[in-house]
Parts: C-alpha cells; structure tokens; sequence
C-alpha cells in the first residue's frame, strides 16, 4: 500500500510561512549576535597591535638593560668612582678582640671497647 | 578603421611599457635588497650567543641582529650580513644558528671586559700596533677570556677595518721569543737532561752551530755562570744554548709538538690557525738552539696559552673549549706533574726575583715569563718591530688561570717585562680581586708595618 501524502495548496503556503519565519528569527538572531559582540573584533585588533608594540617594548629594554649592564660600562663606572681592587688594595691583619676564644674542646684520651661473645 | 589600428598599437605599446617597467622595478628589489619579508624571518628564527653567565652577546630582536653588549668579544662574536653570518663565531655557527640553536660560550664577560680594558689602556701608550690576551681556566681549558685590540663593535662593522674583525688570539701567528723558554727548560728537566741548580757556563755571546752556525747574544746583563733557574730570571739565551745541548731534535721538537706548536688546535668549527714548527730535517745545532729562545717557530696567542696551561695542569694538556656543550678536545700528558710543579716555582721565582713589580701582586704568587721577539720579515728579524709577549698562571702552587698577553709594533717600552706583563698583571689582579682569595700568610708581617 503505498503512502498518501499531503500535497494540498494550504499545506504548503502553511509550511511556506513557517519556514520563512523560522528564517527571519535565525536570521535576526544572527543580526542580533553580531550586533551585541561587534566590538570583539576590533578589540581584539587594538589587543594585537598592543601585544605587537608591548613586545618591541619589552625587546627594546631588554636590549637597553643589557647594554647598560655591560661589564666595560659598570667597571670604567665603578674605577672612576674610587673602587679599588681588593688584589692591590693594603691589607692588614689584627688579631680579634673583645671575645675571649673558647677554650679547646678536652682530648678524648680514654678509649672503651666492649667486646660482645657469641 | 586605419585610425581604429593607431589606436590600438598605442595603446598595446603602453601595456608592453608598464609591464616592462613593473619587470624592472622588480628586478631592482632583489638587486638592492632582499624582499624584506624573507630577511626578516631569517633573522628572527636565529638563535641567540650568550657568555657563560648568560650574557647575552648577539640575538635578533624585530627582524635584526643587534649585539647588546657592543664592544664586548666582538672579534669572537664576528658579524652578520644581510642574512648569514660573515664571521667569527656568527660565520663558524651559521648553520647551528639559523637552525635557531642558541650558542652558549665559556667566556666571562667579567675576564672579558678586564682584559679588553688592560690592552686598550696598555697598547696605545706604548705605540702598538695591535695586542691580544687569552685566559684558560687551567683544568678544564674552557676560554675564559679571548681578547683582541683595537676594539671592534659588531652593531656597526662597517665602520671598522677588516682588520679590527680579526680575532687576534686564534688567528695571529708570531713568534713566541723568550716565553718557550719555560716550556723548554720543563721538558730538558722532564728528560732528566738538567736540573734547576745546574750550573752552565754563560757568557753574553756564544758562536753556535759549527760551519753555518750563527752567534748568539744575551740582552740582559748577567753573571758569568748560571743555574737553570737563573737562566729562565735573567732569559739567558747562551744559557738555554746550553740546557738544549744534548736534548736530541726529534725529542725537543716532539716536546713543543706535544705543547701543541705546530699543530691544529683541537676546538671544532671555530677557525684558528696554526703557526709552525721547522721540519724535522731542518733540525740542526742552530735550530736547537734558536727554537730553545722562541725563534724560527711560530704559534697563536691561544696556542701558547695552551701550552703554558700544561705547566700550570701539572704537565695535562687539554684542548682549548669556548663553545659548551661541544665534544672536549683532546688530553695528553706532556710532563710528568713533578716536573711542572719544579717549572712552576722556578717561574714564580722569575716574577718574584726579576719583575715583582711589574707582573707581580704582592701577597699572591703569580708565575710567568716574559719574552721579547724581534719579528721576522721576508729579509731577517726586524731591529725595530718587536712583539711584546707574557705567559704565565697563578696561583703558581695550584693554578687556576692562565693568561697570555701579546702586543706587536710598541714603539715605547717595548720590552716584555715593560709591557706585556703589567698587561698580565692587571687582568690576574682583577680575577683574584673577583675571587676574593686571601693574600698568603708570609707577606701579611711585611703589610703590619
């Protein structure tokens, strides 16, 4: 027995609307969507270009700390500043004071040993 | 229609114009440069050379090779063209680099710098030339320090003379002149062939070589007999006439050849050169004698620094290091260690008897040689072009250090003992004063005074 199918005037202006309607909510959600993160996007471009200038930023202090760490820089700095190196610098030496030193540990001169059979 | 056809063909000549046009201003990008886009990526993905301590001594930042520390080891570092590297370790490691490997060296940007800054202080008050210094840390060879004068910053090479790029203490080949004499004397006592306190007969000049042999002259004043040891204070070149005497050619030479003259040094892929030794038929009475004074042979500033760091490797040699990580160069045993403990004191009594004040630092032991070489040109030695040369290691009873200076062409001063080893002294005075080592016992009743 073959299917009987509803193939009237009606039916399809019924499905014709529905359909219809059904795309305009799709496509007005869409709109809507679109509308309320429209500005993802450029916020993510200006996020982008921050990155991109933050970067250069950074690689550029980077670059200027370590040329201002150089060890030529900071040693011509450091001599013109009175440092002298401690190789040539006089030294004395001086016994301490003030603190009497401890007195010497007593020598252990007794030595026990047990001895176990078994 | 004939006008139609005029038209036309004008307007077909236009088109063939421009199109031409467009092929040529192409043309000229790549002729002038690179398409920036290709450079840029290259340069980016290159990997980076830092010191041992982290330094960071070339990377690219935006697209360029920038060398934040400047000046610092730029001979070493070398230089970068428009997408690979031209020299130095930027040529040697190019492959390395571009596959965006990162370069970790051995050097210490602090050694570094107090190298640098004591030839750029030292060479253009005695007129020189040019100058290196090499710094080897004694037991594991690594580089410590491989310093070049006139000063080259790779941010600007096209400012400099290609001969400011040049890394002096691996390239360089002079001759050693009176600093072999250390390494002779240690290998004649390695052999049993003389002793410190042997006594030789030592006039100022002395003929030697039979029929085509030469005279041989002192250039400091001495007495008229010498120890060994006196020899190596006073650089008696009669003396080590005589020390050398029965030392056979094929041993003698295959003692320097064991220090490393004459040979390739073992550090891969960075390019050094090698210098010379006289083939062994060469060898007569005359060469015996000259090679025992630092003549008629040539090496590199690196080279004697290794050689010299066997003496101080109670008798070791290790192959130079500056890139970690690569594979440790070869190892010999050249001396035994009593004999280079023997060569150290007999150095340090050099320092401590001949020159205290100029090489030495009071409280500290410090050993070494000076030597001062006339340079040989196409027609003989020189009267007045000399290299100026030290070597030495401290602390002499358990070396950590060793250092060579080299200066060429001072025109002041231009002795070893009166340029080269203040050189020495000032970068030793810097590493001790960085290693905070106390000054040794005996001297401190001297300071109390």
């Amino acid at each position: 027995m073959a299917p009987r199918f509803d193939l009237s005037a009606a039916t399809w202006r019924a499905r014709a609307i529905r359909y219809v309607a059904i795309y305009l909510v799709l496509a007005l959600m869409l709109v809507g969507a679109r509308l309320l993160t429209q500005d993802v996007r450029p916020t993510l471009r200006t996020a982008q270009d921050r990155e991109v200038a933050l970067t250069t930023q950074r690689d550029e202090l980077e670059l200027r700390v370590q040329a201002l760490g150089n060890p030529q820089r900071v040693r011509d700095w450091a001599f013109q500043n009175g440092m002298r190196r401690f190789a040539e610098a006089p030294k004395t030496t001086q016994d301490l004071t003030g603190v009497p030193a401890p007195a010497p540990a007593a020598a252990h001169t007794t030595l026990e040993v047990t001895t176990e059979w078994k | 229609m004939e006008v139609k056809i005029h038209h036309r063909s004008r307007l077909m000549q236009v088109i063939a114009l421009i199109l031409f046009l467009t092929l040529v201003w192409a043309y000229a990008q790549l002729e002038w440069n690179v398409p920036q886009g290709v450079k840029r990526t290259v340069m980016q993905a290159r990997g980076t050379i830092t010191a041992a301590d982290g330094t960071v001594l070339a990377r690219s930042v935006n697209g360029k090779r920038v060398y934040p520390q400047g000046k610092l080891a730029g001979q070493v570092v070398g230089l970068m063209g428009a997408t690979e590297g031209l020299e130095g370790l930027e040529a040697a490691y190019n492959r390395a680099l571009e596959g965006g490997k990162n370069l970790k060296l051995t050097l210490d940007p602090g050694v570094q710098a107090a190298a640098e800054a004591a030839l750029a202080q030292a060479v253009p008050k005695h007129q020189g030339e040019y100058g290196s210094v090499v710094v080897l840390e004694t037991r594991t060879g690594r580089v410590l320090a491989a310093a070049s004068y006139p000063p080259f910053d790779p941010n600007a090479w096209r400012d400099y003379s290609p001969e400011a790029r040049r890394n002096r203490p691996f390239l360089d080949v002079f001759e050693p002149g009176s600093t072999i004499k250390g390494l002779v004397v240690a290998a004649a006592l390695n052999e049993g062939l003389t002793t410190p306190d042997t006594v030789y007969n030592t006039p100022m000049r002395r003929y030697v070589g039979g029929r085509w042999g030469s005279t041989i002259g002192d250039a400091v004043q001495h007495p008229g007999s010498l120890t060994t040891r006196q020899v190596l204070q006073f650089s008696s070149n009669v003396g080590m006439s005589h020390i050398v005497e029965h030392f056979p050619a094929d041993r003698m030479r295959g003692y320097l050849n064991h220090y490393g003259f004459g040979n390739y040094v073992d550090l891969p892929t960075v390019i050094t050169s090698t210098g010379r030794l006289q083939p062994l038929r060469n060898w007569d009475e005359l060469v015996r004698a000259t090679n025992a004074f630092g003549q008629g042979m040539s090496g590199t500033n690196l080279q004697l620094a290794a050689a010299y760091n066997s003496l101080a490797n109670d008798g070791l040699y290790v192959s130079p290091r500056l890139v970690e990580g690569e594979p440790a160069g070869e190892r010999r045993e050249v001396l035994r260690p009593e004999t280079a403990r023997t060569t150290r004191a007999m150095l340090q009594a050099v320092i401590d008897k001949q020159i205290p004040h100029q090489a030495g630092i009071k409280g500290y032991a410090l050993a070494g040689k000076t030597g001062t070489a006339q340079v040989a040109s196409a027609h003989g030695y020189s009267s007045n072009l000399f290299d100026s040369v030290f070597a030495g290691f401290f602390p002499a009873d358990a070396p950590r250090v060793t250092i060579t200076v080299m200066v060429h062409g001072a025109k002041i001063d231009y002795h070893g003992s009166m340029l080269a080893a203040p050189i020495y002294r000032d970068v030793a005075s810097e590493i001790i004063s960085r290693w905070a080592a106390a000054p040794s016992e005996q001297e401190q009743p001297e300071e109390k005074k």
